[in-house]
């Protein structure tokens, strides 16, 4: 070669600004749909629920600096952190014009923004732009199902595990199509993300991240030299989420493991019967529409989108099994059945937005067409309780007024404590005027409360939703009280309202009486 | 490059440009600066005295929101990374194919009493994949240097070696010996390599291709860094985390952003004109580098990575990999300095843009390494004694805040250090990324030593040492390699 001096002047053409361009447009485009579906979502009617309530009134405290809201936050597993920071950061926005004017509040625009977004999520992995709308019939399909329609219209914060679990599919779809490092990264962290969403969402996440570490060494999608790596990452979201809910544990209820002694709790108080009648009940509660997914995931274990089919099928087997076990040891877990409901919904849309029809392996598909219509009929006319009622969960309770109205006959500085998430959520006073919530029960430090000033103690009833029925102080106080305290009042079905006895300092009860 | 500590000359108001027509560092700040931090002190005292409560507020809410965007700035730039594949890439078959000729490439290889690492030098780059006709290989050695000198001249080096003695003057720094080379030669292409260097036998080649892919604006190829020994100890490990970090995840997502990228120590492949036409390196910035692909940018010229690796040593011992660091700091300080003398110029040159990334990248990284033992100081007290009063500094949003950052904001940035690990195909070193806080506590001494250096000795240059297992490592690579 004589001389290469010119040859590093290059192309002129700059080919990157057009891809940039297109790629603008694209998320320009996306961004306008997403706007589109939230809006349309938020025409719909929504039902609202005590779930959606409990954590807008934990969202509150939490804003006016209430210890109680730090507690709720983080010290139970049965109105898990998710939803909470969801709504907390839904209600940042929904305070920024135009939505005050609209009047639309931030429970409603979470559950709009988190459907509209895992939607957005699924109508994005359809192998072609034709293919995605079939998502839509998809979904009218899947919305004939009475328990599908009724949970999707529940104002119920728990909405929110949708939008990682969206997540998920979709990366988990493009990650087997692809092997980008970035896909099992997302995935990984959405997985992290459900580590936030109680119990069931630690369950699938789990077991989903188990599936994926197995996929990376079954496939060989990464060199193996690799691999260990690879599960490195995919575990370390997870895990981390994990301990720093603890960490959050041991510095707001100063007991690492405070958030889960109260499913312990109920574990280890359930009978064997009650235990079988509840798991058989939630069981037949999302068989059908679990049945639906899940039929047509076996069948799509054997063809081109088997790996994100196995992830959701494990997934959707546990998110049915922590649903039916909660439930039998009498647990209380809102949230559940929507995540069941999700996973079904995504297994249903996979091999109709992904797979190539047109080859012979997708045939069996066919085949699993008539049992799904079936398990479609029959979950429309199946006689078990909905999925969506595990939001309700309050019980008819004593107005705040009636109970202040009590306690001002004779003890007009009287403030009443309320001990819970659920109850302190249904008394909620952010003064503390007349109500003082406060999350776990502590007998000294009631005590030490009570030399400082006169309270009254609200005990609700025996149900399991507010407290723990046996092996709990206040579960002991409803059945036997104490001797310090003194019964004043009780509303049905067992709202009990007791006075502590023990006088503050300084001051004496026989005063009163003189 | 040369470890001799000198002070820094008197500089007068057109000292502060060199004579290649660039502002250079030969004084930390100039006078407005110099009046403005006076000020700045002033202010902050005043401020302490009247009400230092209200002070350490408004200065915690500033550094919180500094460290929010610094870190939300460092995830886009990764996810970017990991989204699109920016590195050039350039394929055997595409080298085999290449009809068009190869340009003249010096290569420039400053060294300074290593004498004991030349054979092996010697024999790396001759291993390289370039024809002999177009290449010259510089070893810059210092006059002074005896010792390396004889080492050089034992070895009976020929074509395309050449020993090109660099004269005793001041300052005594790498770029000052580079600039000296840069004067006497008509090449094409130029790169710069350190002398435990181990590039990739193909490198030139296909820096060579990556320019003729490139639009005509590339004037520099920067190719990756890593390391031949990551598994030496704790501190490797964790040392090439983050060079795998900086150089697979950091580097490609600046170029997705088209943001100016600050050079790394070597392996910079340049148009020589273009080079020469900026003025070459400033001798007075220990990261001559850095301060070079700012110029580069500002000058309009673009800098792309390539997808090949120089292999380097890690340093092992932490007393020198502190002092290592802390010139890489005290150099970004500087370089910043430099460029913000006449700020208003710098954002006219480079856009509003370009310039919010100067300040999160260039300034923002060793301000962030300079605080951040402060907030984890605050933390660890926060977890372990919870004491009362500190909420004052924090109120809502500044907690949520600061919350966002300890918990959120630390794990990612640990979490994507794992993932460069992957992603440069050390796997097993993913679980280390994931240690890199303890890691991070040596940056910020680092970072500390490099601040108190820019103060009492600006242009002293912290030689980066080397030691006695490289050879091994480096006959390792080489044999892996072949």
């Amino acid at each position: 070669m004589d001389s290469g001096s010119a040859i590093w002047k290059g192309p002129l053409e700059i080919t990157d600004s057009r891809e940039k361009r297109e790629a603008g447009i694209r998320g320009g485009g996306w961004a306008l749909f997403f706007l589109l579906l939230v809006v349309g979502r938020l025409l719909l009617p929504f039902v609202p629920t005590d779930a959606g309530v409990t954590h807008s009134r934990i969202v509150e405290s939490l804003i006016e600096g209430q210890n109680w809201g730090r507690q709720a936050l983080v010290g139970s597993l049965a109105f898990p952190t998710l939803p909470t920071l969801g709504l907390l950061v839904t209600r940042m926005v929904a305070r920024c014009w135009p939505f005050p004017l609209l009047g639309i509040d931030a429970v409603r625009l979470l559950v709009a923004c988190s459907q509209a977004w895992a939607l957005m999520y699924v109508i994005r992995t359809a192998k072609s732009g034709r293919r995605s709308w079939l998502a839509l019939p998809l979904l009218g399909a899947f919305a004939a199902i009475p328990d599908v329609r009724d949970a999707a219209i529940a104002l119920d914060p728990n909405w929110v595990v949708v939008v990682p679990l969206g997540g998920l599919f979709y990366h988990a779809t493009n990650w087997h199509r692809t092997n980008a490092l970035r896909d099992v990264i997302v995935c990984a962290m959405n997985l992290g993300l459900l580590a936030f969403a109680g119990v069931p969402g630690l369950v699938v996440a789990l077991a989903i991240l188990a599936v994926l570490c197995h996929n990376v060494r079954r496939f060989s999608i990464v060199a193996k030299s690799e691999q260990g790596g690879v599960k490195v990452l995919i575990w370390a979201p997870f895990c981390y989420c994990v301990c720093i809910w603890l960490l959050w544990n041991r510095l707001v209820m100063h007991d690492m493991l405070f958030g889960t002694k109260h499913l312990w709790g109920t574990v280890v108080a359930g009978g064997a019967e009650a235990f079988f009648t509840g798991s058989v009940q939630a069981l037949g509660a999302t068989s059908f529409v679990a049945l639906v997914g899940g039929v047509v995931l076996v069948l799509s274990l054997w063809t081109d989108v088997h790996g994100p089919a196995s992830c959701l099928l494990v997934g959707g087997c546990a998110a049915v099994v922590s649903h039916a076990v909660l439930r039998g040891v009498g647990a209380f877990a809102p949230g559940g059945g929507i995540l069941v409901l999700t996973l079904a919904g995504m297994a249903t849309a996979l091999p109709v937005l992904q797979l190539d029809w047109g080859k012979a392996v997708c045939r069996r598909l066919f085949i699993a067409l008539p049992s799904v219509g079936a398990c479609v009929a029959v979950a429309c006319f199946r006689p078990a309780p909905p999925l969506s009622s595990e939001g309700d969960y309050m019980l008819p309770a004593p107005p705040a007024e009636a109970i202040a109205g009590w306690i001002d006959r004779h003890w007009p500085d009287s403030r009443v404590t309320v001990y819970g998430v659920a109850a302190p959520a249904i008394y909620h006073d952010l003064p503390e005027k007349r109500f003082v919530a406060q999350l776990d029960f502590r007998e000294q430090d009631f005590l030490a409360r009570a030399r400082r000033e006169q309270i009254h103690l609200l005990v609700p009833p025996r149900t399991g939703v507010f407290y723990l029925i046996k092996g709990s102080h206040l579960g002991e106080i409803h059945e036997r009280g104490r001797p310090w305290l003194l019964l004043e009042q009780t509303w049905k079905p067992g709202w009990q309202l007791w006075r502590c006895a023990v006088p503050p300092e300084g001051e004496s009860r026989l005063r009163e009486l003189e | 490059m040369v470890s001799t500590a000198q002070q820094s000359p008197k500089a007068t108001r057109r000292d502060r440009y060199s004579p290649r027509g660039f502002p250079q560092a030969v004084e930390t700040l100039v006078p407005w600066q110099r009046v403005a931090m006076v000020l700045i002190i002033l202010g902050l005292l005043a401020a302490a005295v009247v009400d230092f409560r209200t002070e350490l507020l408004v200065l915690n809410i500033v550094c919180s929101i500094f460290y929010l965007a610094s870190s939300l700035y460092r995830v886009l730039m990764i996810d970017l990374s990991l989204r699109h594949e920016r590195e050039v890439t350039i394929s055997k078959e595409e080298i085999g194919e290449w009809t068009g000729g190869w340009p003249s490439y010096l290569i420039q290889i400053p060294m300074y009493h290593e004498g004991d690492v030349l054979p092996t030098l010697v024999k790396g780059l001759s291993q390289l994949d370039y024809p002999k006709d177009r290449l010259e290989i510089r070893l810059l050695i210092e006059e002074d240097d005896p010792e390396t000198m004889d080492v050089a001249q034992a070895l009976d080096l020929k074509p395309p070696f050449v020993i090109y003695p660099i004269p005793v003057s001041h300052p005594r720094t790498k770029p000052k010996a580079c600039n000296v080379a840069l004067a006497n030669t008509d090449a094409d292409f130029l790169v710069i390599f350190d002398a435990e260097d181990r590039p990739e036998k193909d490198q030139l080649k296909k820096a060579v291709l990556a320019f003729t892919k490139s639009p005509v604006k590339v004037a520099c190829i920067q190719a990756k860094l890593n390391f031949y020994n990551p598994d030496q100890n704790f501190l490797t490990r964790c040392f090439t985390a983050e060079y795998a970090t900086w150089f697979d995840l950091c580097l490609p997502g600046l170029d997705c952003l088209k943001a100016p990228i600050p050079l790394g120590g070597t392996s910079n492949h340049f148009k020589l004109d273009v080079l020469k036409h900026l003025g070459g390196w400033d001798e007075f910035n220990v990261t001559e580098d850095c301060d070079l692909g700012l110029r580069l940018f500002a000058a309009g010229w673009q800098t792309r990575v390539l997808d090949s690796t120089t292999w380097e040593q890690a340093c092992p011992s932490v007393p020198f990999w502190i002092s290592q660091r802390s010139r890489w700091v005290k150099g970004y300080m500087q370089t910043y300095l430099v460029h913000m003398r006449s700020p208003w110029s710098l954002f006219r040159r480079i856009g509003l843009w370009n310039f919010i990334q100067f300040q999160l990248l260039i300034g923002g990284t060793p301000l962030c390494q300079l605080i951040s033992p402060f907030y984890w100081l605050l933390a660890l007290l926060w977890l372990i004694l919870q004491p009362v009063g500190l909420e004052v500094y924090f109120p809502g949003p500044i907690f949520a805040i600061g919350a966002v950052c300890l918990f959120a904001g630390n794990f990612i940035f640990a979490y994507t250090s794992g993932i460069a690990c992957v992603r440069r195909g050390f796997g097993h070193l993913a679980k280390y990324g994931l240690a890199m806080p303890a890691y991070w506590v040596l940056l910020s001494i680092g970072a500390w030593k490099g601040f108190l250096q820019l103060l009492t000795r600006p242009h002293h240059w912290e030689k980066t040492k080397h030691f006695s297992n490289e050879a091994q490592g480096l006959e390792a690579t080489m044999t892996e390699d072949a």
